[in-house]
């Protein structure tokens, strides 16, 4: 009698314990929210647009570290990279031109401006080897 | 006046002041700014475009150290900003209170007390600033006054006038026009173009000031300013601190939250507009405002206001240098007539260090 009691018991202590840790699972936002949400475009738009114009501007980056590392500084424009570094200088998804400078401050920026959001810029500082994508006027 | 208005025969030499820093002077020969050290020693001197002129340096008691370019021209104030006497005087410097000789590094008259009784350093009341000449000056010829301690009595304390003294709104509570050119709204993965406070400590995030123009000083207060940038979208002034024509500084955009006044790289970047419209003819930019069109420069009140806030943002955060809006590219901001005024505060900056 006491065994089963002790068996009962210890069987709810497990089923306590289990009971807990579901509880206390975190539990996946994903299954409490299924409709799908449709994103909106003009976002999408404004996020590919930084993803390719980053990506063109990455293959300027590295034309110009080549350059840097064959005659010990870097170009005055970009012009000085075609045709040996770089076939053609790119432009953005959006038909962007990159500005191109040598800095005093940042080495260099490379940087290119939106079309779908004004007055955003994304540009890459030499410097802090990072893009940003952000507003001014 | 000694060291303010001094007429020597006809010619006619003024100086200009900021709190008890000499900043700039003037006489026939043109304007000349004198940039300083931590001590207020005159380390170097710019013309009115801003090229370096002549510099000087200091041995640790203030006798001049050569090097190029040196002595400094167009000035006698020299080590911790003191009079240099006549030449033929041995290099004697007038403390006000008493003569300091850098050669023997001794008042040439005793303390007329002993200040501090039991400091040893202090007992000798001819000796100059506890002997620790690097890290005190006696603006007084009374007593050291300490360079390192953070009461920054050594160096000028910008008066800022708050967000709450020009009556600011809160950021994000003015809503934009309809067709509002801009949209900043908060930071988010998804806008990256947002209104982002900074995560990091401000010493390791903020290097550089940016120096900018916009407005006319007759016909917009910086509320006014606030009420215009967040009606074409922004959520906040997009600078950090405002300058007035008068020199009057005013707090802009919160310190800790990244500006938005050098697209694409706002990160770590001080902004300070300068009220005015520096470029010459009229510009396409409907806020830069120059109805008269008479092409105004930077005034030497904004310069040396800015002045103040660099050295005050360096002690405070570190700042590595200093740049024009137009040095990242995109605009002719802060104007051609205020390049020379830039230029000058680069050197100014790269001084500091």
């Amino acid at each position: 009698m006491c065994n089963k009691v002790r068996s009962a018991l210890f069987v709810l202590f497990v089923i306590l314990i289990v009971g807990c840790n579901k509880t206390f699972t975190p539990t996946d936002d994903h299954s409490v929210n299924d409709k799908t949400i449709t994103p909106d475009p003009l976002l999408v738009a404004f996020q590919d647009e930084i993803a390719s114009g980053q990506e063109q501007g990455n293959n300027i980056i590295d034309s110009l570290e080549n350059y840097y590392r064959e005659k010990g500084s870097y170009p005055e424009n970009l012009e000085e990279l075609t045709p040996i570094y770089l076939e053609e200088i790119p432009t953005t998804s959006t038909d962007q031109s990159f500005y191109y400078k040598k800095h005093e401050v940042e080495t260099y920026i490379l940087s290119f401006p939106l079309v779908t959001k004004n007055g955003v810029v994304c540009g890459f500082s030499r410097r802090t080897s990072q893009w940003e994508c952000s507003l001014g006027h | 006046m000694g060291g303010a208005y001094e007429v020597t025969g006809s010619a006619v030499k003024k100086y200009y002041s900021i709190a008890g820093m000499m900043v700039a002077t003037q006489d026939a020969s043109g304007l000349q700014y004198l940039l300083t050290d931590h001590l207020g020693s005159t380390v170097a001197v710019t013309n009115s475009s801003g090229t370096l002129t002549s510099q000087q340096r200091y041995l640790p008691f203030g006798a001049p150290r050569t090097i190029p370019n040196s002595p400094i021209l167009g000035t006698d104030f020299g080590y911790t900003g003191q009079r240099l006497l006549d030449s033929g005087m041995g290099g004697i410097m007038d403390y006000k209170a008493r003569f300091y000789s850098p050669c023997i590094m001794q008042f040439h008259q005793p303390d007329r007390l002993i200040p501090e009784p039991y400091n040893p350093q202090s007992l000798n009341r001819y000796s100059y600033v506890r002997n620790n000449p690097i890290r005190y000056n006696d603006p007084s010829g009374n007593v050291p006054i300490d360079c390192y301690d953070g009461s920054r009595y050594c160096r000028p304390t910008p008066k800022l006038v708050s967000r709450p003294e020009w009556g600011a709104s809160e950021p994000g509570s003015i809503e934009p026009l309809p067709n509002a050119p801009f949209d900043e709204p908060y930071y988010s993965v998804d806008r990256p173009d947002g209104y982002q406070p900074y995560s990091g400590s401000l010493e390791d995030t903020l290097d550089t000031i940016v120096i900018h123009h916009e407005g006319d000083e007759e016909s917009m207060s910086v509320k006014d300013l606030q009420r215009i940038e967040m009606e074409r979208g922004f959520y906040d002034l997009p600078y950090h601190f405002i300058v007035g024509q008068d020199g009057t500084i005013y707090e802009g955009r919160l310190i800790a939250v990244r500006g938005a006044h050098v697209p694409g790289f706002n990160t770590g970047k001080i902004g300070i507009l300068w009220v005015g419209d520096f470029s010459p003819g009229l510009e396409a930019d409907p806020t830069a405002l120059d109805p008269s069109g008479d092409d105004p420069s930077p005034t030497l009140n904004q310069i040396n206001a800015t002045k103040t806030l660099i050295v005050w943002l360096d002690d405070l955060y570190g700042i590595d240098g200093v740049a024009a809006h137009i040095d990242y590219g995109g605009t002719v901001c802060p104007g051609a007539n205020a390049i020379p005024s830039v230029n000058q505060l680069k050197i100014f900056a790269q001084n500091l260090r």
